[in-house]
């Protein structure tokens, strides 16, 4: 039996614990699930930027083949394959450049080892290949001219979903120019 | 139920224990994600400014092998990049044979501020680029302290 005097000592006792909980237990929960958010982010972004800078070094390793094909003495056109004024998809494995209908770019794909459309020579971008699953990750790319026909603007825009209702973005671009006499 | 005067405040040491490595747990966590948000954000901003200065690299190399245009006879007034047309600093010593001209400018490319420094020389290599890209605009670049520089250097 409790004595008078401890009485109500036991409804503090017990508020204290509560409160302890509270602050103890559920504090730290919260931050823990937004932090997993947050380090889901950190995940995305970091192969997000560098799929933007593949899609980059694509356009440009296209370009630099072209002036490599003018130093050999085979007239070629700079900006030979790179698709102008329209939005399009690439494979840096082939240097693939397909145009997406409708001003629409479907997601990228992946067989667990490379982020793409389909096995090499893949021209369907828009379905997908048994043995690849459909990433969060989309890119696009828009190749513009600022100052035809020297020089162009190559835009490579990737998007991820971070959650079912959020979706993040960033465009890298780059000035490319027509610093080899081609002939055009 | 009675309790005996040792075990008197045992639930509190308890419940403080648990709670303050609990605490310590999270705090751990959120230490850990918060370097890995801005490794991720870093490592993004820094290709901004890499394709800057790339880009302004591209343009110095175009206005040269094209059009000849930092003579050290005739230096240029401004160079077009980007779509604008920027004034060039040029500094031409007086003698060419051992001091190389220097011409510098720089321009914005979507925000992100790229400065030039062309350099003609007379040994090899007769042509060094410099470019340094940023990844803020041309008047924060010194003030703002998430600023993030690369820079590209070629020789010809």
């Amino acid at each position: 039996m409790i004595p008078r005097t401890d009485k109500a000592f036991t409804l503090i006792e017990t508020l204290v614990a509560i409160s302890f909980l509270t602050i103890a237990i559920i504090a730290p929960m919260s931050v823990a699930t937004q932090s997993l958010a947050a380090a889901y982010y950190a995940r995305d972004q970091v192969t997000a930027f560098h799929l933007a800078q593949e899609a980059i070094e694509t356009v440009r390793h296209v370009r630099d083949g072209n002036i490599l094909l003018n130093a050999q003495g085979v007239q070629t056109d700079l900006h030979n394959r790179i698709p102008i004024d329209s939005l399009f998809v690439l494979d840096t494995r082939n240097d693939a450049m397909i145009q997406c209908t409708g001003g629409i770019c479907p997601p990228l794909k992946t067989d667990g080892l490379f982020y793409a459309y389909g096995p090499v020579g893949t021209t369907d971008i828009n379905s997908t290949p048994s043995g690849w699953v459909e990433t969060r990750f989309t890119r696009e790319v828009l190749v513009t001219y600022v100052d035809a026909p020297d020089e162009i603007r190559v835009s490579a825009t990737v998007r991820w979903k971070t959650s079912r209702y959020q979706e993040r973005s960033f465009t890298l671009t780059e000035n490319l120019y027509r610093w080899v006499d081609d002939g055009t | 139920m009675r309790r005996s005067k040792r075990e008197g405040g045992f639930t509190l040491l308890m419940a403080i224990l648990v709670s303050s490595l609990v605490l310590t747990l999270g705090i751990a966590i959120v230490s850990v994600v918060r370097k890995s948000v801005m490794l991720s954000s870093i490592g993004r901003e820094s290709q901004f400014a890499f394709y800057a200065a790339d880009s302004g690299a591209e343009c110095a190399m175009y206005w040269d092998l094209r059009h000849q245009l930092f003579s050290t006879s005739s230096p240029p007034a401004s160079v077009d990049c980007n779509a604008q047309t920027v004034p060039v600093d040029a500094t031409i010593p007086g003698s060419f044979s051992t001091q190389p001209s220097i011409f510098t400018f720089a321009y914005e490319l979507s925000g992100r501020c790229v400065r030039l420094r062309v350099e003609k020389r007379h040994s090899f290599p007769h042509t060094v680029i410099h470019a340094d890209g940023f990844n803020s605009r041309c008047v924060e670049v010194e003030t703002n302290v998430r600023s993030l520089e690369r820079s590209v250097e070629w020789y010809y």
